[in-house]
């Protein structure tokens, strides 16, 4: 039994149908083909599947995609523009942020929401903090606190 | 693993949505933020019939002051929200110190107050802020029926509430409490990890700023949020010192039953609860203003 959905994601806007079981993570992977937003846990602690739903951090693995009917909906492909890669993605490559790559969607968008909202990001415990639901096996997190803290001051610079 | 197959309704109204829980019986569940309840589904834990989705329902979200001595908190108010909402800033600013300790933001951005209530985790920061704030439950279930009860009367075991099937929570309403001194801290073993043991203190001084009532509300102590109102001969009137201090610490340690788990044995969570206790009364009574009778 499936239910009319119509959503606006990385811009584009998408009207189809699903069933109401169907969570958001595998509609965006499997029924749109962006398969960027990574399934780690299926349960809400890894942060791997975090996207931006109306410019909110959210877990698409605990949302159904019914529930995004009428939302604005952001996933990691919305961030390089025109093949130049985002400054928060040079931020990562700059400093070896990631490894195997599967968390890191995670963190991107995760950090993106708290650099767009002026999170205080000014010292490394409050990043540790702020990034702390958001898991990697890889890198020990070092690279990745340094990778937001250095994106959040080039960001800051550049905002009008 | 993915959710099993359920019927899925997402009405706009309170009334709507209990006719059709009241037509389906104990085969329906309500979604609210879906922050603990997708997951049971993900792991086929939770196998409902049907859902009804109360999302779209706007007169269940939102935080309000029906009048001068009140704040109500609709159910569907997300737990982010009481990080970011001036009425909950201005009365009861340690909400949005107890919310930050639920889960990450990620969370916070779907789940709900009601949803953390409902469900009932005897870890979560909510229910023992509810109990602390002596917050009244407003429920409603279909044919216009609503009960009010208190903390007590709601919460009654691990992840079990005297809701009734088809009855849902509707709103919490807090008197307001403006001399009263609040503060929540919590230890868990990560950032955002669940409560090992959480504590909110709400304190009352006097006109020398000495200590006239206070009561501490622990979660992830018990099987369901507790509250210690500390016994006026061992707090009313006396210099908060040291040894006032001392004299908390030992009556939280042997007023405490801690439980024990595989995140920690009960011995543990008593020395938690008390060093708790050491850390959010000072704070509480420190924000505590003289009251105008005292």
């Amino acid at each position: 039994m499936t239910q009319s959905i119509a959503l606006t994601v990385n811009n584009v806007p998408v009207a189809t149908t699903v069933e109401p079981r169907r969570l958001l993570a595998d509609f965006l992977r499997d029924d749109l083909g962006l398969y960027g937003t990574h399934l780690g846990c299926e349960h809400g602690v890894c942060g791997a599947c975090t996207v931006l739903v109306e410019g909110e951090p959210v877990r698409s693995c605990l949302m159904l995609a019914v529930q995004a009917d009428g939302c604005d909906v952001r996933t990691v492909e919305s961030l390089s523009q025109g093949g130049s890669l985002h400054p928060l993605q040079e931020a990562f490559r700059k400093h070896h942020a990631l490894q195997c790559g599967f968390c890191t969607a995670g963190f991107l968008l995760t950090s993106l929401y708290l650099i767009e909202s002026d999170h205080d990001l000014s010292d490394e415990q409050t990043v540790r903090e702020a990034l702390a639901g958001n898991l990697c096996r890889c890198t020990g997190y070092q690279n990745i606190v340094d990778a937001v803290m250095d994106a959040s001051a080039t960001m800051a610079a550049t905002r009008p | 693993m993915k959710p099993p197959p359920f019927e899925y309704h997402a009405p706009d109204t309170i009334e709507e949505a209990l006719a059709i829980l009241a037509n389906t019986g104990e085969e329906a569940r309500v979604i609210a933020g879906g922050q603990s309840l997708v997951p049971l589904l993900n792991m086929r834990l939770a196998r409902p019939e049907l859902l009804v989705d109360l999302n779209r329902i706007a007169s269940l979200a939102g935080v309000s002051q029906p009048n001068p001595d009140m704040i109500r908190i609709g159910a569907m108010t997300r737990q982010r929200t009481l990080e970011t909402d001036s009425l909950v800033s201005t009365h009861f600013k340690v909400l949005a110190e107890a919310a930050k300790f639920i889960a990450h933001i990620a969370i916070r951005t779907r789940g709900t107050v009601g949803g953390s209530l409902a469900h009932a985790d005897p870890a979560a920061e909510l229910p023992a802020m509810m109990l602390l704030l002596d917050a009244e439950f407003i429920t409603a279930q279909s044919g216009g029926v609503s009960r009010r009860l208190s903390a007590d009367q709601f919460f009654v075991g691990p992840w079990s509430t005297t809701l009734e099937t088809g009855e849902i929570l509707e709103a919490v309403e807090i008197k307001t409490a403006t001399d009263t001194g609040f503060a929540f801290s919590e230890v868990a073993r990560v950032n955002g990890a669940f409560a090992l043991v959480g504590a909110g203190a709400a304190a009352n001084v006097g006109r020398d700023h000495e200590l006239l009532s206070a009561r501490i509300a622990f979660c992830g102590l018990s099987s369901t949020p507790r509250l210690l109102a500390l016994p006026s001969e061992i707090v009313k009137g006396r210099p908060f010192n040291d040894e006032l201090i001392d004299h908390v610490a030992a009556e939280v340690w042997r007023w405490a039953e801690p439980i024990g788990d595989i995140h920690a044995r009960p011995e543990y969570r008593r020395r938690v609860a008390v060093a708790l206790a050491r850390r959010v009364l000072p704070l509480a009574v420190q924000r505590a203003t003289v009251g105008a009778t005292s």
